[in-house]
């Protein structure tokens, strides 16, 4: 029995900001059945009670104070940041017209 | 002939016999990289380089050709960096259309640290895109070929780390390790492959994958290289909050020395029964076998070791790593960086817009981001992504237990030796199998070293993976060191 049907692979792909085509729809929803099916294997082991290790690490992150570091400044600054954007206009970043 | 140049050493002791200044050394690279057919680099750093190696010239002369080594201990090596690392003014794609574009406006923790111990950067390495994959065939920039035998896959994620220390386009390279990716590519190559454990080394300028497994570490020849890279670039780092502060080892030192002894003293040894399953290869299992044995025949104690969970470990890392990779490219929206398609201006609606720029995505990143994106949705994050971070627990418990009894475990890094390019891309499922050795490792965080031990009938390499526990670095250059000592028994490795 899938877990995951053709609908409910369109939906996730919705929430997840992506167009699929219809080949890849398909694909997708064997290979994500695929993996789930082998992920099922999980629920043969007990785990009541074990905490989730949900980090990598068990040392207490560390807090920094909130204060200005390392980021360029000035025009030169400004023009670093700028020049990873897609399009600039006027020293800012041009969205496109929907947003 | 640049394979005398292929250690720090070696490099060294050209620059002080006047056979070779650093600019020299450097022009050698580029020009053994502009003859290879690996497709190992995205990007050459050409002018950066040359201009990095012409200020090194300058200081050898001044300081009479002896090279300044407690001020730069990696004093004009010529390295490369994974494509998912960050360098000022230079183009970070993580193997991605989607990033084709992208110049980072600073420069990672791992690389500025490198750079101020000397390193000059060549280029920067092709690899799977956003680090996922186990064979390098998932670049937007093209599959990168095996070193030696064509046809063949160097390994993923890092696969142009691998396939470039192998085929002496750079002294060493740096990789990152989520679930294999240093490791897999280093064995498959030939090559020594180091992941720190996690919080050794700051992921600040590291494009993220999978924040609680992603750790970055060197690709070298040598152990000896790999301890001296990975001391330069340990220890806490502000800019991320997780790199850890416990103190750090005179690794170089330690390997220098433990090179000299004649017998391994005081070394007790875990064999994992669960790593030597069906499936693992004849060839492999046999030279994994005399390995431990020339360990044993050298002083080390060998006992066996049981890691009972480690059957569920690849179903535990896909959960866990995928929804951290849906959680993390989520950030990928083609609005401050990234590339902006004339479809996506045409788009009428904010997500139209989105999905059109998402669409840039390669087909394995986008299989990722559906499935991490589902086991994190309302109704399914308790019985997968929980469920996964809870037998991710029993797993390191594991490790924590073996570890009371042993300071290393000895396994195989992979069941087989490099595979056909085209041979497991139709079946992910598949794919994702080749990294059951490594993954354990990643999840509890360990320490993990690949290092070769010989090649198999057909020539292709075999690595052997040494762990220790957490920050138990020296345990794991120890006995890569006795790894070494057993290979050159064989007269394999360079």
């Amino acid at each position: 029995m899938p877990i995951v049907d053709d609908a409910l692979i369109r939906k996730i792909s919705d929430l997840a900001r992506l167009e699929l085509s219809e080949e890849e729809i398909s694909a997708y929803l064997k290979s994500t059945n695929e993996v789930l099916g082998y992920v099922e294997q999980l629920n043969l082991l007990s785990t009541h009670n074990i905490k989730p290790m949900l980090h990598g690490t068990d040392e207490q992150l560390r807090y920094r104070a909130d204060e200005v570091q390392s980021a360029p400044e000035g025009p030169e600054g400004y023009s670093k940041i700028l020049q990873s954007a897609p399009e600039v206009i006027q020293g800012g970043i041009k969205v496109p017209p929907v947003l | 002939m640049i394979k005398n140049y292929s250690t720090v050493d070696e490099v060294h002791e050209a620059y002080e016999k006047k056979l070779e200044t650093p600019s020299s050394m450097t022009q050698k690279y580029f020009d053994q990289i502009s003859k290879s057919h690996h497709n190992a680099y995205i990007t050459l750093c050409q002018e950066r380089a040359i201009k990095q190696a012409k200020f090194y010239d300058e200081i050898l002369i001044k300081n009479q050709y002896k090279v300044p080594r407690e001020q730069y201990p990696l004093f004009a090596i010529p390295m490369a960096q994974k494509d998912n690392l960050h360098v000022e003014g230079v183009k970070t794609t993580c193997a991605s259309k989607i990033l084709e574009n992208y110049i980072p406006p600073f420069t990672s923790t791992v690389v500025e640290r490198l750079e101020n111990a000397g390193v000059i950067t060549l280029g920067k390495l092709n690899m799977d895109e956003f680090a996922m994959g186990s064979s390098n065939e998932n670049s937007a920039f093209g599959v990168v070929h095996h070193p030696t035998h064509e046809g063949y896959v160097p390994g993923g994620s890092s696969g142009g780390s691998g396939a470039s220390v192998a085929a002496r386009l750079c002294v060493a390279s740096t990789g990152s390790d989520t679930g294999g990716s240093i490791r897999l590519p280093a064995s498959f190559c030939g090559v020594v492959g180091f992941k720190p454990t996690y919080g050794r080394v700051s992921r600040y300028g590291l494009v993220a994958f999978a924040s609680s497994l992603d750790q970055v570490g060197p690709l070298a020849q040598t152990v000896e290289d790999a301890a001296h890279i990975t001391e330069v670039i340990s220890g806490s780092d502000p800019k991320d909050s997780t790199s850890s502060s416990k103190p750090c080892q005179k690794w170089t030192l330690e390997v220098q020395k433990e090179k000299k002894q004649k017998k391994i003293e005081s070394l007790k040894v875990g064999v994992p029964k669960e790593y030597f399953v069906e499936g693992l290869h004849p060839e492999v299992k046999e030279r994994l076998e005399q390995c431990i044995d020339y360990f044993k025949s050298q002083g080390a104690e060998v006992i066996s070791v049981n890691l009972p969970h480690t059957p569920y470990a690849i179903a535990t890392y896909y959960m866990i790593a995928l929804c951290e990779a849906a959680s993390n490219l989520s950030r990928f929206d083609g609005i401050k960086f990234g590339v902006r398609s004339q479809e996506a201006e045409r788009a009428k609606t904010p997500v139209e817009y989105y999905k059109k720029v998402r669409s840039l995505f390669g087909e394995e990143v986008k299989r990722r981001i559906v499935l991490g994106t589902f086991a994190l949705s309302s109704g399914y994050r308790e019985d997968y992504y929980i469920k996964a971070a809870q037998v991710r627990r029993l797993i390191r418990n594991d490790f924590e237990e073996a570890f009371k009894n042993v300071e290393v475990i000895l396994s195989p890094v992979s069941p087989t030796t490099a595979f056909k390019q085209g041979e497991k891309c139709k079946n992910p499922l598949q794919m994702y199998l080749t990294d059951i050795f490594t993954i354990p490792a990643s999840l509890a965080g360990l320490p993990a070293l690949s290092v070769p031990i010989g090649n198999d009938s057909q020539g292709l390499p075999i690595g052997m993976q040494v762990l220790a526990a957490r920050f138990n670095e020296s345990a794991v250059f120890k006995a890569g060191v006795w790894a070494e000592k057993f290979s050159k028994s064989f007269g394999v490795h360079s």
